[in-house]
């Protein structure tokens, strides 16, 4: 290679004797420095470029992933966020509706209560009056029984006294004549 | 031994009455009574006696109570009363004084009986009270 490279020179600098040569550049030694550049390049990417290169690619890799990463830290934070409003919301309705449960019951305990307490009151005062009514019966039945043997006995002791034969045979012959006609 | 019923009783009383004096027959009856053990049935028996005689002799006895002595006019108006309820052509009455009843009178019969006593609805007063 080294020989085709120095073969190269020696016809470009045939040829360019009379062109660059004529402003003052060296083709040889441009040549030269070409190709030592063009080495340097080579050696460069082979043993600096790729590695630093990897090392960006690597970094920037990692860098991609921090974004990526906090990327979806972000997200989850908002997701979170957003489970925690609704968590927050459901809770806040649920205590409503569990207030207004315990409310209603509440309500509801007072009717029932009220309805138990007026039906016990009504059966007591239904009780009472019947006891009452009762017992006034048992009262004027009494009376009216003591009364009507009072009567009975003045009526049998005076009728006793009082009867005498003639209004006697008179009763006879009336109760003679309605049994007749009966 | 046989056991007569009442009416057979009564029935053969009153055969027996046909042809021989009363105190004979009430003496056979009695004994008849005594020897089946029928002592509680006398009254009973009477009725039936009664109640018979209406029905085969029209004939009709009876048991009269007032509160005073009757006067032979008060006393044939029962016995009419008695013969219009009871159909008897015939009535025999005992007659008794009983001041429990006040007033008015009370005739028993085998079949029927009146009671027009003033007594009576002051009883009844009194029962009805209880």
């Amino acid at each position: 290679m080294l020989f085709l490279i120095a073969q190269a020179t020696e016809v470009a600098a045939e040829s360019s004797a009379g062109g660059i040569g004529s402003i003052g550049l060296d083709i040889r030694s441009l040549i030269l420095q070409i190709i030592n550049f063009a080495i340097l390049l080579l050696v460069l990417k082979k043993f600096a470029y790729k590695p630093i290169m990897d090392i960006l690619d690597a970094r920037r890799h990692k860098i991609e992933e921090s974004l990526e990463t906090a990327k979806k830290l972000e997200n989850e934070k908002i997701n979170m966020q957003k489970e925690k409003d609704t968590l927050i919301k459901e809770a806040h309705g649920k205590a409503q509706l569990i207030i207004e449960q315990s409310k209603k019951q509440a309500q509801d305990i007072v009717v029932t209560a009220e309805i138990k307490s007026r039906e016990r009151d009504e059966q007591l005062f239904n009780a009472a009056n019947a006891r009452i009514s009762q017992e006034t019966e048992l009262v004027k039945k009494s009376l009216l029984g003591e009364a009507t043997n009072f009567i009975a006995e003045a009526a049998e002791k005076i009728l006793n006294k009082k009867l005498d034969t003639a209004s006697d045979m008179k009763i006879i012959k009336e109760a003679i004549s309605e049994t007749k006609s009966l | 031994m046989k056991r007569y019923s009442r009416k057979q009783l009564a029935l053969a009383t009153i055969a027996l009455l046909e042809k021989h004096p009363v105190k004979e027959v009430v003496a056979v009856l009695s004994e008849a009574i005594m020897r089946e053990k029928r002592t509680n049935d006398v009254e009973i028996i009477a009725q039936e006696i009664g109640k018979q005689f209406l029905l085969t002799k029209n004939h009709l006895d009876a048991n009269v109570e007032t509160a005073r002595e009757l006067n032979p006019q008060t006393r044939d108006e029962i016995m009419d009363l008695l013969k219009q309820i009871t159909s008897a052509k015939t009535v025999s009455a005992q007659y008794a004084i009983n001041p429990k009843l006040i007033g008015g009178f009370k005739a028993s019969t085998p079949i029927v009986e009146i009671n027009a006593s003033l007594v009576r609805p002051l009883h009844q007063l009194k029962a009805n009270a209880q």
